[in-house]
């Protein structure tokens, strides 16, 4: 008898995701999958104008989305064919940048740009936290991409590719966060899930050491499950010789005195992307390769990304591809929501794993002192974001606000 | 103080009237939870990071809950005693046999003296 209700209680509830919105609508449901007409991605120009969302887009970076919201705003409703992640995948130097951009603005999709540290050393006053580095212990101090292509044996590097990881889950959230909140597709330059790739490849060429690379497997296993794998991942494919001539053709001044682009590393890049990364992920996302060695045309791309059958894949519960993906009930859509957004400092949380055996991770506890004083004395960084009446933040005497999603 | 020759269990159950409050004694508990509520405050915006006396507001409602509070807790305590006291006198007003007054003792007059025995 209870089944009777509780079959009643989440058609009601999950009215949003599965309700016909019109007789025809109701018609095509009742037709087997295989006789439902749905289109797949499509391009600007195919569609001849812009897209035009189904619902206005929540304005999640104003507004806070909890449990409350989910009872008034439903999520499924805003997501069409386009609401799709795209990651855009290959070598250094391979233009993924040109092409992400051209891909974005074709499919009207919100483009996030690669990840590099000057999101955790420039602080949110625009303020450089590298010109501290005089002031601060060895292990304390700064280490980006710069400095890692002059001095990659260095013991912070894999401090380093621990940071980028960071920094591309953080990043992938806020993607996950965007398409659910406005249904609008995204598209990334290299993900969390490719980035195992360059920290195998640097234990590979010995920048890093057996235990880092096992700290760095263990975070990932930690945190890695709890993202949604893209629909398609774009791999541009370029020769080792060919992404060295790219590498001086770009002429920055940092690649050009490194030494860490030799014939061996990026060989191990290609391998370990083509062998691993690409592999695995096939088994979920859709996958397309090009050869980039004379770069390419982004409109050939688009076609061949409206030529996909994404629908294919929603008949099947138990097909592996795009399962992460499948929200049976609304109310699954709503809490992937609310994980992404509101609950984002709790999935960074994952990070904190407590290894203590690799020396090059740790600082001593006088290091740290030092840090601690310097960093947090540093213009802007007294109090946090908003909270600094000597960076200009006005009217402290009542506020009480934090930034929406901002860890506490 | 002057004592009384005899022990009078109704009597000691009896306001009296000759025990003059302190200055601190009625304030003590609202003043101790105002002062707690405002240092909550204070300790919420050290956790959050902020300036420890920004958002003035939450400082006032704190402090306000928190002398509201002491002050209800104190006067529940207060009846809470007062009942207790009744109850007390109506049961020796309901059974005054098992309450007989009794001449005031010292110890002295009750302890044997002590003989070691060895």
């Amino acid at each position: 008898m209870t089944a009777v209700f509780r079959v009643g209680l989440v058609r009601l509830v999950s009215r949003g995701a599965t309700a016909p919105n019109s007789l025809l609508q109701a018609q095509t449901n009742a037709l087997p999958a295989a006789f439902q007409q749905k289109c797949n991605i499509s391009g600007k120009t195919m569609r001849g104008g812009p897209r035009v969302p189904k619902e206005p887009p929540y304005p999640y970076k104003t507004k806070k989305y909890t449990v409350l919201n989910t009872f008034l705003d439903k999520t499924s409703k805003r997501f069409d064919e386009n609401s799709k992640v795209i990651c855009v995948e290959g070598p250094i130097a391979s233009g993924k940048t040109k092409f992400a951009k051209e891909l974005a603005e074709e499919l009207d999709m919100q483009y996030f740009p690669a990840v590099d540290l000057d999101l955790i050393f420039i602080n949110k006053y625009g303020y450089d936290m590298r010109q501290l580095d005089p002031e601060l212990p060895p292990s304390c101090r700064s280490y980006d991409v710069r400095n890692f292509c002059l001095d990659p044996s260095h013991d912070l590097a894999a401090q380093f590719q621990i940071r980028m990881y960071m920094l591309r889950y953080s990043q992938y959230i806020d993607a996950l966060q965007h398409i659910f909140n406005t249904g609008q597709g995204v598209v990334l330059e290299r993900s969390p899930f490719s980035d195992f790739v360059f920290m195998e490849t640097m234990f590979r060429q010995g920048y890093l050491s057996r235990g880092a690379r096992s700290v760095y497997n263990e975070i990932r296993s930690n945190t890695i499950g709890e993202l949604l794998k893209p629909h398609l991942v774009i791999y541009l494919d370029l020769p080792v010789d060919a992404v060295q001539k790219q590498i001086k053709a770009r002429n920055v001044d940092y690649e050009q005195q490194s030494k860490v682009f030799s014939e061996a590393y990026l060989r191990d890049l290609e391998a370990l992307y083509k062998q691993q990364y690409l592999k695995d992920i096939a088994n979920h996302a859709e996958l397309l390769i090009y050869d980039w060695t004379a770069g390419g045309e982004t409109e050939v791309v688009v076609e061949d990304i409206e030529r996909i059958d994404f629908n294919q894949y929603e008949s099947d519960p138990h097909n592996k591809k795009m399962i992460d993906w499948r929200f049976p009930l609304e109310s699954e859509w709503c809490e992937a929501r609310i994980k992404y957004g509101h609950e984002k400092p709790d999935l960074m949380n994952y990070f904190n794993v407590p290894r203590f055996d690799v020396p090059e991770l740790l600082r001593s506890a006088d290091d740290s002192k030092v840090w601690r004083d310097v960093w947090f004395n540093a213009p802007g960084m007294k109090f946090r974001p908003g909270y600094n009446a000597d960076m200009g933040d006005t009217g402290l005497a009542t506020k009480t606000k934090i930034g929406i999603n901002e860890a506490i | 103080m002057n004592v009384s020759p005899v022990n009078d269990p109704l009597e000691l159950l009896t306001n009296k009237g000759n025990r003059q409050a302190s200055f601190l004694s009625p304030i003590w508990n609202p003043l101790t939870c105002t002062v707690a509520g405002f240092g909550l405050a204070i300790f919420v915006n050290w956790g959050f990071r902020k300036p420890v006396m920004s958002g003035i507001q939450k400082h006032i409602a704190f402090a306000a809950i928190g002398g509201g509070a002491g002050y209800y807790f104190d006067q529940k305590r207060n009846e809470y005693l007062a009942k207790r006291d009744a109850v007390l006198r109506h049961y020796i007003e309901l059974h005054p046999e098992d309450f007989p007054v009794k001449d005031r003792k010292k110890y002295g007059d009750v302890l044997e003296s002590w003989v070691p025995v060895r």
